[in-house]
């Protein structure tokens, strides 16, 4: 939570006198802020986030003068996402007239505002130039033509973003955006948005398992690896679960664009690494199971995947045995090189040469390590302590392994968010969530409809808001009322947000878009947030399968029986 | 609007077939150390090529040393053009102080830090090179670590971006013609002649001349290899030893042989992709030091070394990688 808030003060350039005089728990929350960049001084070490506001100062400094002096284009991408300390950053960039600062971006794929994005900088970018730079002209292009969907997707996506009343609030959008245009398509009439329904989340999978059985049977796709399923989480008992429960039953094989850390070759070697350090478990924190199940399970998975395999399980016991008996064993070892020398084993090393996402989180595993060898460990080396009489790996050192490692690892706080696993040469459907969906294309993509259809404010919609009055970058608005600003109240942003991912998720297909809708999210009113504002609206706008009154029945005829008959073959793409 | 049939039906009924459409948004890249490791060993090229996995050992760490010191003492050398003094030029104390703050940052990074003969073996060859080389060197260097990349359109498979980085780019002496030198770095010894080690800084040499060539449209006069430790003698030599600098020659007819040596590496490495067989070569034909600081070692088959823990098992004597 610290870091949070931290982050959201650095990254919002709050003036932290007048934020600390405000209340006594602003107060308080600065002393922290200073206490933890003391420390961070102390020992040389330094954040992204600080980072970032040291190269600002730098920039504007006497020092950083020359630096930028040179530069006469600064081009930003995904600009959406940025947040004011960065745009401030481009701007100081970009300080030699006549500044051409050029940033592209799409403020409805505006998804980050959990790790401090935040959209209004696209959305007031021309405001905020001009303000920085009296004078300057702005220059807004449109890019609103796509080579991506079927122009059906791209007209559902597009009366998806502008049903819902919260986008139109003034700085929730661009200024009078363009709808996207689609290329032509050879067959533009074709039903390409379907809500697959049911009563409940299993009759949903279900009938979706059969479309997507008979999309192959009837060959309409070539290959299960054509299409996505995606979600707000993929986690066990998490809303997808029905449908990857019911693809794999029905023996349609799924691949996860999982984190690397949920890949058997990763809980394999952090397993027997673990096994190696801790034998019997005996220092795994008593309250991880109280605090934190999911963490527990975590723990005990990758434990159990180093146990079920008799080469690994017999290393991790020869490990621990030499590193307690032989002089300097722990001295010279460290988490990196001995997890290196278990990815030799023959099981990993056998996944790894067949498996290249195998081989992705491997080395993602012992990059990890590196890392926490080198910025926690500040060293390689594994510390030893005695007890009874008897070496063992020190407690303490241990516990820290758990305590920070392990859970960093399972709280996905330790991988880069932008690695992506490469898809699999296999008939595989993906399984991923929207979040890691962002910037990829799929010809079928399956969305599992999240089922809110309220905004329900967090911890980030609260925090910009607070801090908003303090920020530096709008001392120059007469009124900065932060609805104005941002874009809405807390909830009209939550419900944003909420929104937003919908749209990426559904801009992701070109061919077929299917949602999947238990009956239940349109029934509620207002009908969940990915179904747009009305159940009558939805109803216009997508088909729906299976029927809820069946008013024709189509003669069924396969795609075979369709080319006897000379029916012409068509390709969507 | 809904409809009785499941819609893949409906959609199958109007014959529509989705296919996908392959994009190649990107060219694929090759880094020429990583080619030059391929052609060696394609096991280790295949998983343990440079920056796959950390290779944090302290001779792996001295080199990295020894090349940060030489570029921010380049770095400074720029600032005092600007700022002042302009005749400034690194002399020993600004070599031992460029030294130690590099040295203190990667401390802070946690990278291992040297033994005391490692550390002064560092503080050898930096003060050595510059005693020798600083006063004439500086003035003519262009730039330092250049990145150099070339689109081969033609490759086979399909184009490839090449790209390597060149310690050094300087101008040649102010008598001569006004040429291009390009200098890369080694923190080792001279190795033998006709060493595997030294076949492969040939190639490297060649590769950047080559992507030099392609880049900048200009023949480099002189392309060299400069090996540090031969200035790390404990009575430090007054001038540039003769086994220190080994030259490369190059000359526009390489293009052809180059282009060649290229090809044969990538069919070399599209043939262990489509098999998915990566291979070492026998025993005895990988340079030691690549094999010794190998992270797939232990289960290699033409290596065999076994674990720290099992029988046979030594404690870990990095050597100092191939420098590639």
């Amino acid at each position: 939570m610290f870091v949070t808030m931290y982050e959201r003060l650095i990254n919002d350039r709050v003036d932290r006198v007048r934020f600390a005089d405000s209340s006594p728990a602003f107060t308080l929350l600065i002393q922290l802020v200073d206490e933890y960049e003391a420390a961070l001084r102390d020992h040389h070490f330094t954040d992204q986030t600080l980072m970032q506001q040291q190269a600002l100062e730098i920039l504007g400094s006497q020092e950083g003068r020359p630096l930028v002096q040179g530069i006469q284009y600064v081009i930003v991408d995904e600009y959406q996402d940025t947040n004011p300390l960065q745009a401030a950053i481009y701007r100081a960039l970009a300080a030699m007239p006549p500044h051409n600062l050029c940033v592209v971006g799409d403020d409805d794929q505006a998804v980050h505002r959990f790790r401090g994005g935040t959209v209004s900088c696209l959305v007031r970018f021309a405001d905020e130039c001009k303000q920085a730079w009296l004078g300057c002209e702005v220059k807004t292009v449109s890019l609103t033509e796509t080579y991506r969907s079927h122009p059906a997707i791209v007209d559902w996506i597009n009366g998806y973003i502008t049903t819902h009343p919260q986008m139109s609030l003034p700085n929730a959008r661009v200024r009078e955006k363009a709808p996207l245009r689609a290329q032509l398509s050879p067959h533009p009439a074709a039903p390409v948005v379907w809500a697959i329904r049911g009563k409940k989340p299993q009759e949903v999978a279900s009938n979706f398992v059969e479309v997507l059985r008979t999309l192959k049977e009837q060959e309409v796709i070539e290959s299960y690896a054509q299409c996505a399923l995606l979600a707000y989480s993929v986690k066990p008992r998490h809303e997808a679960s029905p449908y990857i429960n019911a693809l794999q039953e029905q023996g349609i094989p799924v691949t996860f664009f999982s984190s690397s850390k949920d890949q058997p070759v990763y809980q394999q070697i952090l397993g027997t690494l673990l096994i190696a350090l801790d034998r019997s478990g005996n220092f795994i924190p008593a309250n991880f199971a109280v605090n934190n199940a999911s963490l527990a399970r975590y723990v005990d998975g990758c434990r159990q995947a180093a146990q079920a395999d008799p080469v690994l399980f017999a290393m991790a016991r020869q490990i621990n045995t030499w590193l307690l008996t032989h002089e300097d064993a722990a001295r010279q070892m460290s988490l990196t090189t001995l997890a290196l020398r278990i990815l030799n084993a023959q099981p990993c090393i056998e996944a790894i040469q067949q498996d290249k996402t195998a081989e992705m989180a491997a080395h993602t595993l012992i990059q990890t390590l590196d890392s926490y060898d080198r910025i926690v460990e500040h060293g390689y080396r594994i510390a030893l302590e005695e007890s009874q009489g008897k070496k063992r790996v020190a407690k303490w050192w241990m516990e820290r392994i758990y305590r920070i490692l392990v859970e960093g690892v399972q709280n996905e706080q330790l991988e880069r968010g932008e690695e992506t696993l490469a898809p699999p040469p296999t008939d595989a459907m993906s399984v991923l969530t929207i979040h890691r969906a962002k910037g990829l294309e799929f010809p079928v993509v399956a969305v599992v409809v999240d089922e809110r259809n309220c905004g329900h404010p967090g911890a980030a919609h609260r925090l910009e808001q607070d801090v908003l009055p303090f920020r530096q970058d709008l001392a120059f608005e007469k009124d900065p009322t932060p609805t104005l600003i941002l874009g809405g109240d807390e909830e009209a942003r939550a419900v944003q947000d909420l929104v937003r991912l919908h749209y990426v998720a559904y801009s992701r297909a070109q061919s077929l878009l299917l949602l999947l809708v238990p009956d239940g999210l349109l029934k509620s009113s207002p009908p969940a947030i990915g179904l747009g504002t009305d159940a009558a609206w939805f109803r216009q706008q997508a088909e729906e399968w299976p029927p809820r009154q069946q008013k024709t029945r189509k003669s069924r005829r396969d795609a075979t029986a369709a080319k006897e008959e000379g029916v012409e073959q068509h390709e969507l793409w | 609007m809904s409809f009785g049939d499941n819609p893949a039906f409906l959609l199958a009924e109007q014959g529509i077939r989705i296919r996908t459409t392959h994009r190649v948004d990107q060219h694929s890249r090759r880094a020429v150390t990583d080619l030059i490791t391929m052609n060696i060993c394609p096991r280790n090229a295949h998983f343990f090529s440079e920056g796959r996995y950390p290779t944090n050992t302290p001779p792996a760490v001295m080199g990295r040393l020894l090349h940060r010191t030489i570029k921010n003492l380049h770095g400074r050398y720029l600032a005092a053009q600007r700022q002042g003094p302009a005749d400034w030029i690194p002399d020993e104390q600004a070599v031992l102080e460029e030294c130690q703050v590099v040295e203190e940052a990667a401390r802070m990074q946690g990278l291992p830090q040297l033994f005391p003969e490692q550390h002064a073996q560092l503080q050898r060859m930096l003060h050595t090179f510059h005693a020798i080389e600083a006063r004439w060197f500086y003035p003519r260097i262009q730039a330092a670590e250049v990145s150099l990349s070339w689109l081969w359109e033609e490759a086979p498979g399909g184009p490839v971006l090449l790209e390597g980085k060149v310690d050094v780019v300087f101008t040649q002496g102010e008598n001569s013609l006004p040429g291009i030198a390009l200098w890369d770095y080694k923190t080792g010894k001279h190795p033998q002649v006709g060493s595997p080690e030294l076949r492969s800084y040939q190639q490297q040499m060649k590769l950047y001349a080559f992507l030099y060539r392609q880049c900048f449209k200009q023949i480099p006069q002189e392309t060299a290899l400069y090996f540090m430790q031969e200035l790390a003698g404990k009575i430090p030599p007054t001038e540039r030893p003769s086994r220190a600098l080994y030259q490369v020659p190059v000359t526009a007819d390489d293009d052809e042989d180059v282009l060649e040596w290229l090809g044969d590496v990538l069919t070399k490495e599209r043939e262990c992709e489509e098999r998915n067989q990566w291979d070492p070569p026998p025993p005895g034909e990988v340079p030691q030091r690549m094999c010794q600081n190998c992270g797939v070692r232990w289960s290699c088959p033409s290596f065999k070394e076994p674990f720290n823990w099992e029988q046979g098992g030594k404690q870990d004597d990095p050597l100092e990688p191939l420098d590639l």
